[in-house]
């Protein structure tokens, strides 16, 4: 008889040797524990491969047992909705679902959940998607919802949680789901946060994505992950379908001539010392090093302050405030979205507008309240750094203002997509703010490399 | 814990040495005591404040990364509290109710009317229109508690703080230690088990007393690939290493993208800040030794516990042994609430190994748990050797377990 066990996230498996060959495949001997041991995304395939040999097998490690989960949401899916869940289950459960923000990604994820019958762990990057999700899922099927993250520790049949409690506690819970959910998927292969699905032993898994590729090329590990790729729509594909139709604004801006000067000279002291000591910031190791040696260097902090004030100096200039009044005051019976790329400028523009401010140091009660005054139109503009980027469900935007940002393609393209949710008559736009003259000018060339903004409208600042 | 760039180590022939302070030198402990002073202030300071005051403190300092690194030990050991002076909160909703209302009227093309416009909507509220909405961001946060300590304990803490900050970069250590007391031994490997670590252990052959032991250690994982997820947990563990007598320490650890060899042993002189328990005893256990001292005549509790081997490189240690007149000895190991793995792991192995001479204790609140009530109604040795207790055994159930158990194993428990 093979038994097979959980224990931090791993698998262990004790059987007489003529009985493990079918398991061995996965497993490595581990003389720590006289046994054999896995990983626990293994956990389907061992079982599998046990069951097909025809092995008597005691399996200890499962914790769940099918559910009875009632849809209370009969809406019909859209014809792509309906075919991503048939891809889906077409792969055996597994894979990657591709589609657009505000395509309805969760209704995807409800449908299989409720084609599973599993309890199921709900993985998303942010606390505000935990409570969006937590929301959707309690009205979706009637349940209480268990969450991980923002100081709860409940978990349910069906459980949300962030990435990083998820990471933190797999070792403990990874045995109590059947179907594991990951939204914003393309989180997942980064180094330490592709552990949770490592440690987690649901046969059945569903990553969701607007934007799956990785600039490091590891999204290919998502295939190990979670499954290959089994459905895919981009964004131009559903525009004005199931997208509201929109168009994308850059707006190059002068410094004063005060503050050029300004950046100039922080800039030159900046890009001296990096010169100087043979950085290389196109090195993926660049950055870091000018870090570490800003630490050590006699002339490291004075550089790194440069550095800081001249990246200030673009980010918030002058002619940025002023143009970001007067397009408050051109879209002032619509809901606008501002992004920043730091809080600094956040909350700068937060005082001097005084507007509502979300990052992550708002707490989750007033995140809360905020959202919901954004949504019902009491509070026409929200200001935010980078916790809107993804997922949030503000369908009532249909103005988005990038102030600064980096030169992620696809933290440009979640922003776009925050505004995208279709509405009755919606036309979206988003604005792009651009100091011209200095670093970011570069910056926003990178980050627009994606087929949503091939067609740019530029007005006259 | 310290971050990378706060790290101060070298090279030397590609092997790390970190550069350790000497805690009685009286210009570090001067540092320290500055930097402390910051912390201790009455009234206590905002996050804000004490930034900017060590801020100052490093950059007149003459090893500004070691200054900001004895800041970074210090502010770990805070806890701060959001000004209460006003509720910001309900401060910033009526603020930003009035602004909604004005942006929605269409604002005026002057941003100071606009302003005006707003505050004087909000009037209602409290402060006027100078006020920072934004007052209880984390930096105007105020200490509430700080874990004080003198200078040569931070400076002492530092020390063990770089080895650390090493061996959070780290997949692995291996170690060998050296001690007679197998009380140390189970604190160690109890710490192990605490931070789920997994030990390949090995004594060393060739050892001078007292006995030596070779540890490898990393976690579950770790079999399967190579990975410094159990960093933290490594440099948790390592307080308690370089808390015993005899130990040396080997590893590598990523260092400016290269893995570079770092061993260090007891001769670094570093302090340990995890506190040695293994010198108390606990108040339930005073009570059980008086009470079985008094009441059983023909059982002994003995002084001292060894540890017997477990399967594969586990070591079992049990909790306290008891000698009987006619030589026989045997050992209790109790199992708490939160010890179903253990317990259910000992179970198998005692089914496998009669002849081993233990015998177990559960609490109750575990054995209502299903899978464990399961296996102990399934497993033959807990009928003769074990008993349930409840927060502590009693001693006459002790004694029903120990002379079950002897008349099963008859002469073979005699030593």
């Amino acid at each position: 008889m093979v038994t097979v066990d959980f224990q931090y996230g791993t698998l262990l498996v004790h059987g007489p040797e003529a009985e493990m060959a079918p398991a061995r495949p996965w497993c490595r001997p581990d003389d720590r524990v006289q046994g054999w041991r896995a990983e626990g995304m293994a956990y389907g395939p061992i079982i599998l491969a046990l069951h097909g040999a025809g092995v008597p097998y005691l399996d200890r490690a499962r914790a769940f047992q099918p559910l009875s989960l009632v849809l209370a949401d009969t809406r019909e899916p859209r014809d792509y909705q309906v075919a991503a869940l048939e891809a889906w289950q077409g792969q055996g459960r597994r894979g990657v679902v591709v589609l657009p923000t505000g395509a309805g990604k969760s209704l995807v994820a409800q449908r299989a959940m409720a084609r599973t019958q599993r309890p199921t762990l709900v993985v998303v990057p942010t606390l505000d998607l935990v409570a969006q999700w937590a929301r959707q899922l309690e009205a979706a099927f009637g349940v209480t919802v268990g969450i991980l993250g923002g100081g709860e520790r409940r978990v349910e049949a069906i459980t949300v949680a962030t990435y990083d409690s998820a990471v933190l506690t797999m070792e403990f819970h990874g045995n109590r789901f059947g179907l594991l959910v990951v939204d914003e998927c393309h989180h997942l292969p980064s180094s330490s946060t592709q552990q949770l699905a490592r440690l987690c032993i649901a046969p059945f898994r569903l990553g969701l994505s607007a934007t799956p590729e990785r600039d490091d090329g590891s999204d290919r590990l998502l295939d190990d992950l979670l499954g290959p790729i089994c459905y895919r729509r981009d964004i131009d594909e559903l525009r004005g379908r199931v997208l509201a139709p929109y168009r994308t604004v850059r707006l190059e801006v002068d410094l004063e001539a005060d503050e050029q000067a300004l950046y100039q000279r922080h800039r030159a002291v900046y890009t001296a010392f990096v010169r100087q000591n043979q950085i290389r910031l196109g090195d993926p190791r660049g950055w870091g090093r000018f870090i570490a040696l800003c630490a050590r260097h006699p002339d490291g902090r004075a550089a790194l302050d440069a550095y800081l004030e001249q990246r200030r100096l673009a980010r918030g200039s002058r002619a940025k405030y002023r143009i970001l009044w007067d397009l408050f005051r051109r879209h002032a019976d619509e809901r606008l979205l501002v992004f920043t790329a730091d809080n600094a400028t956040a909350y700068e523009i937060g005082r001097r507008f005084l507007l509502p401010v979300l990052t992550h140091h708002t707490r989750l009660p007033e995140r809360r309240q905020t959202l919901d005054a954004f949504r019902s139109g009491e509070y026409p503009i929200l200001v935010t750094s980078r916790v809107l980027n993804e997922g949030v469900d503000v369908p009532e935007a249909s103005v988005g203002i990038v102030v600064s940002g980096s030169a992620s393609v696809r933290e440009h393209v979640q922003r776009l997509g925050r505004i995208l949710r279709p509405q009755a008559g919606k036309q979206a736009v988003l604005y792009e703010l651009v100091s011209a003259g200095t670093s970011e000018s570069y910056v926003s060339e990178r980050r627009r490399q994606h087929r949503a903004y091939q067609r740019t409208h530029t007005l006259p600042s | 814990m310290l971050t990378k760039e706060l790290i101060r180590c070298r090279l030397d022939g590609g092997q790390l040495r970190p550069r350790f302070v000497d805690p009685d030198q009286d210009v570090l402990q001067h540092e320290a005591a500055r930097l402390l002073a910051v912390y201790r202030a009455s009234p206590a300071p905002t996050r804000g404040e004490i930034e900017d005051a060590t801020a100052g403190i490093a950059a007149t300092s003459p090893d500004a990364v070691l200054c900001r690194g004895l800041d970074k030990l210090l502010a770990d050991r805070c806890e701060f509290a959001a000004p209460a002076e006003m509720d910001y909160e309900a401060r910033r909703v009526a603020v930003f109710r009035a602004a909604g209302a004005v942006l929605r009227g269409g604002p005026p093309a002057d941003l100071e009317a606009y302003r005006a416009a707003v505050m004087a909507t909000a009037a209602g509220g409290t402060g006027g229109p100078d006020d920072d909405l934004y007052a209880d961001l984390p930096e105007n946060e105020r200490l509430r508690h700080f874990r004080d300590l003198s200078p040569r304990q931070l400076l002492e803490r530092y020390n063990v703080a770089l080895v650390q900050a090493l061996l959070l970069r780290s997949t692995h250590l291996e170690a060998v230690i050296g001690t007679a007391e197998p009380s140390r031994l189970r604190r160690l490997l109890k710490y192990l088990r605490f931070f789920r670590l997994l030990a390949r252990l090995t004594p060393v052959a060739a050892a001078p007393e007292p006995p030596a032991w070779r540890l490898h250690v990393d976690g579950p994982i770790s079999i399967l690939a190579e990975t410094r997820r159990y960093g933290l947990q490594l440099a948790s563990f390592f307080p308690a290493l370089c808390a015993l007598e005899r130990w040396s320490l080997e590893t590598e650890v990523e260092w400016q993208g290269r893995p570079r060899r770092l061993r260090l042993d007891q001769s670094a002189g570093l302090v340990s800040h995890y506190r040695h328990f293994s010198a108390y005893v606990p108040e339930e256990i005073r009570l059980f030794h008086r009470h079985f001292r008094e009441t059983v005549r023909d059982w002994q509790v003995t002084g001292e516990t060894p540890f017997l081997r477990g399967s594969g490189q586990e070591m079992i240690f049990p909790d306290l042994s008891f000698r009987h007149g006619d030589g026989t000895v045997l050992h209790l190991e109790l199992f708490h609430r939160w010890h179903a793995g253990p317990l259910l792991d000992r179970l198998q192995w005692l089914s496998r190994r009669p002849e081993e001479p233990l015998i177990l204790g559960v609490d109750q609140v575990l054995a209502r748990d299903e899978a464990v009530a399961a296996a102990l109604d399934q497993a033959a040795c807990f009928q003769q050797r074990g008993f349930l207790f409840r927060d502590y055994p009693t001693v006459a159930k002790t004694l029903k377990a120990l002379e079950r158990t002897r008349d099963g194993l008859g002469s073979s428990a005699r030593g």
